[in-house]
């Protein structure tokens, strides 16, 4: 009973300080809105790039350059601002202004068409024509979006022209009168080639794999903040067992009937109920304000708990062993940074190696981050993250056993 | 103002913990991030993407896709069964994957639409879409091919002459040696060695404009501090006006912004072998005057808040924000527009944009005036609000 008070008083100070607030639940709700938006264009079939700046130097004089200009100067691509042209086309005069635009940045890249575009489609043994296309080297995704769609509406041109040029072969070999009338064929070709550029052969069919639901980054930011400020605020809770021993608190708390075990019991359960509080009130924020799909509730609580209870076991473990209270805010930093950047907080390590991934494994947020994944993206139930709830059970038990014996042995002292 | 500043600097860094969060943590997050996102060290291949291939027709027309992507640079193929496909790309063992199903060729060759089917790991949605691109691209030289000859036929039957046949063979061949237009794509970059800045040449300069205001902030939290503590008062009575004590609080906050700065440079150079450019006058600039934006956004917040401890709260939440909004976490082009736009509101997206002018596209000092000049402006603005409001007592 008595360390249930001294607990519920640690987490009534804690959650009445404005500063502890901002830094317990706006920041990380801040963070994880900013995370999520940032990744939102890549949500769902939006096109993550659209409105591309591209620089055009067309040096081909006839209507063939022109017709693939407007092709594409109208494609359109979805968006999360609705159906949005995929280029954003400005034609210039010279081919150093092209360039000078890409460079500084301007531009995501500069189409060059060359002078014998048209007549390289036209002519029956004309030599090839050669498009350049000069892309922006800080950008990743714009240059092979731009590259892939000219290269389209090239293949597209190059399937009219072998087009005719099979006909005027058949024409040949049939002697056919026809072909004394240039003016005849070019229509009846200009009309299959209208024809052809609507009709498409192979039906594309996409389907999205391994998460059951909409992929929301925000379902995996939120999360992935919430854990990494719960790391500081229960931190800082378990720290202030070695601040109230500075300050002579812990002493004159032993002067009262309870009892030192009592005392540590509370300052411990503070951490573990302001922890849950801390989480509890972000995942109900993140839902309320952002929509965060955090999955089965069951299951998020327990995960919740357990998450929690390793957190609050390693902050105890650290305040057993520092030296002081300077060493343990210096200790439980940089534990919290460590962790952070090798789980997965910052950034997801799909792609990471493999002793990354090994060494990542070893934190209590990658195991975390990966049950809220699972439980959001998949809509996994309880069984589902049962390895991960064990994993971080035998985290937090080991923490707490550290913890109090180490806590126990220098209070004993 | 020199011996105050000297002393800062000799304080600061004599610190355990300044050590440990200004040095250690900036490299350690550098190289993690570095790591995770690839692209860590210059003998690394350029990035390919795995497509897993399951064809099922084995005719002519799937053996033509195939050769399509297989000339392709950016792909790398990995045949697999059909159950394989879509069980590994689920399973996130790779970004996607492509099943060609029995038929394919039959379909094309009866003018029947013909499916394929493409998979894709929705985590890695990116990477699957850049993949999509390039399968639809030898997709549409397919159906280049195979538009060519129902073209010349309806050709025919227009202008009322007898059908002519035209083999697959023969068409593929004729559509694969008589190419009429070449797309080349050049990356425009002034250095020998283009590479895209998603690993270490992003992460880098990116957690250098990030842990930096860190610093800087840390400062305006110590003037706070000694304003708390009484030591600000008493140093005011040395032959020192408080402006010159302030300019040297500033200058030491300044000069270890700078020191930070030059550390995370070498080991962005020397470690994770980032080519900070070709223009170490450009990149001295482009430090001072980040250097400069940085300190005085720390002095301004310091004079906007009442208590070190108010300031150190909010610090965090100020340099994350600025740090991802300004694009120093990922490639600020992926971000929708109103982020773009706002970027160009904030320090971080300036000083970014200067460094990946140094790292990636080989700029010098001409091309980096215009972002320098911007993080002056900054800093300027900062430094007047920071010097109007800040109180001594």
């Amino acid at each position: 009973m008595k360390a249930l008070i001294i607990a519920w008083k640690d987490v009534v100070r804690r959650f009445r300080d404005p500063r502890a607030l901002l830094f317990m639940l706006l920041t990380p709700l801040v963070i994880a809105f900013i995370m999520g938006a940032a990744f939102s264009g890549q949500e769902n079939d939006n096109s993550p790039v659209y409105a591309i700046p591209l620089v055009v130097f067309n040096a081909d004089e006839g209507d063939l350059s022109a017709e693939f200009l407007d092709i594409i100067a109208n494609i359109e691509v979805k968006t999360l601002e609705g159906k949005q042209p995929l280029f954003v086309l400005q034609s210039v005069e010279d081919e150093t202004l092209a360039r000078e635009q890409v460079e500084r940045g301007e531009a995501s890249a500069a189409l060059l068409l060359p002078a014998n575009f048209s007549h390289a489609l036209q002519a029956q043994d004309a030599p090839t024509a050669r498009l350049q296309l000069l892309t922006d080297p800080t950008e990743a995704v714009a240059p092979l979006v731009a590259e892939s769609v000219v290269r389209r509406v090239a293949l597209h041109f190059e399937s009219a022209a072998l087009g005719a040029r099979l006909v005027i072969g058949a024409l040949a070999e049939q002697e056919s009168a026809v072909l004394s009338s240039p003016t005849t064929i070019a229509l009846a070709v200009s009309e299959a080639a209208a024809h052809e550029a609507g009709h498409a052969r192979i039906q594309w069919q996409e389907d999205g794999l391994g998460a059951a639901r909409e992929l929301n980054l925000i379902n995996y930011f939120m999360p992935s903040m919430a854990i990494f400020f719960l790391m500081f605020s229960v931190f800082s809770a378990t720290r202030s067992i070695l601040v109230e021993e500075k300050q002579g608190v812990f002493a004159r708390l032993l002067t009262t009937p309870a009892s030192r075990a009592e005392i540590l019991a509370g300052k411990m359960g503070g951490a573990l109920f302001g922890g849950w509080l801390q989480m509890a009130v972000l995942v109900l924020a993140s839902t309320l304000l952002f929509n965060v799909c955090w999955g089965d509730p069951l299951a998020v609580a327990l995960l919740t708990l357990v998450t929690v209870m390793a957190a609050a076991g390693l902050g105890g473990a650290i305040a057993a062993f520092a030296r002081d209270d300077d060493q343990a805010n210096l200790a439980g930093s940089l534990i919290t940074l460590v962790f952070a950047v090798l789980g997965g907080n910052f950034i997801p390590l799909h792609n990471a190696p493999a002793w990354l991934d090994a060494l990542s494994r070893l934190t209590l947020n990658r195991w975390a981050l990966d049950a809220f994944s699972l439980l959001s993206f998949e809509g996994a139930s309880l069984p589902d993250i049962g390895q991960h709830l064990l994993v971080l059970g035998g985290m937090s038990l080991a923490a707490f056993l550290v913890a109090w014996w180490g806590l126990g042995r220098r209070f004993a002292r | 103002m020199l011996t105050i500043a000297f002393y800062y600097l000799k304080q600061t860094f004599r610190s355990r913990t300044v050590l440990a969060f200004a040095i250690f943590m900036p490299l350690l997050f550098t190289a993690v991030l570095g790591v995770a996102m690839k692209g860590l060290g210059p003998d690394e291949a350029p990035p390919r993407w795995v497509l897993l291939l399951a064809d099922e027709d084995r005719s002519l027309w799937s053996e033509a896709l195939i050769a399509q992507l297989e000339n392709e640079p950016h792909l790398q193929l990995q045949r697999v069964s059909a159950d394989e496909v879509s069980a590994r790309v689920a399973a996130g063992e790779a970004a996607a994957g492509l099943l060609i199903p029995p038929g394919f060729s039959a379909a094309l060759e009866a003018d029947q639409p013909a499916s394929l089917h493409f998979y894709y790991y929705i985590p890695q949605a990116l990477d699957a879409q850049v993949l999509s691109q390039t399968v639809q691209t030898a997709l549409t030289s397919l159906e280049g091919a195979l538009g060519a000859r129902a073209m010349a036929a309806q050709v025919l039957e227009t202008l009322g002459l007898p059908a002519a046949t035209w083999p697959s063979d023969q068409v593929i061949a004729d559509w694969e040696t008589e190419r009429r237009l070449e797309v080349r794509s050049e990356s425009l970059t002034r250095l020998a060695e283009t590479r895209i800045p998603i690993g270490a040449a992003h992460a880098s300069p990116g957690m250098l404009v990030m842990f930096v205001l860190f610093m800087t902030l840390g400062g305006g939290s110590s003037l706070l501090q000694e304003r708390e503590q009484g030591t600000l008062r008493r140093l005011l009575v040395m032959p020192l006006s408080k402006w010159a004590l302030l300019g040297g609080k500033l200058l030491g906050i300044y000069c270890s912004a700078l020191l930070q700065m030059v550390i995370m440079v070498l080991f962005g150079r020397y470690v994770l072998h980032v080519n900070w450019g070709q223009d170490p006058i450009a990149l001295v600039l482009l430090l001072l005057t980040y250097a400069f934006a940085s300190a005085a956004l720390g002095m301004m917040l310091a004079a906007l808040v009442r208590t070190a401890a108010q300031l150190s709260n909010l610090s965090t939440l100020v340099v994350l924000a600025l740090a991802a909004l300004g694009g120093a976490w990922w490639p600020i082009e992926i971000v929708p527009l109103w982020m773009k736009n706002l970027a160009q509101f904030l320090p971080t997206y300036w000083g970014m944009q200067g460094f990946e002018d140094l790292i990636v596209r080989g700029l010098g000092l001409p091309q980096i005036l215009p972002e320098a000049a911007a993080l002056m402006a900054f800093g300027l603005l900062f430094l007047g609000v920071g010097v109007w409001r800040f109180r001594f007592e």
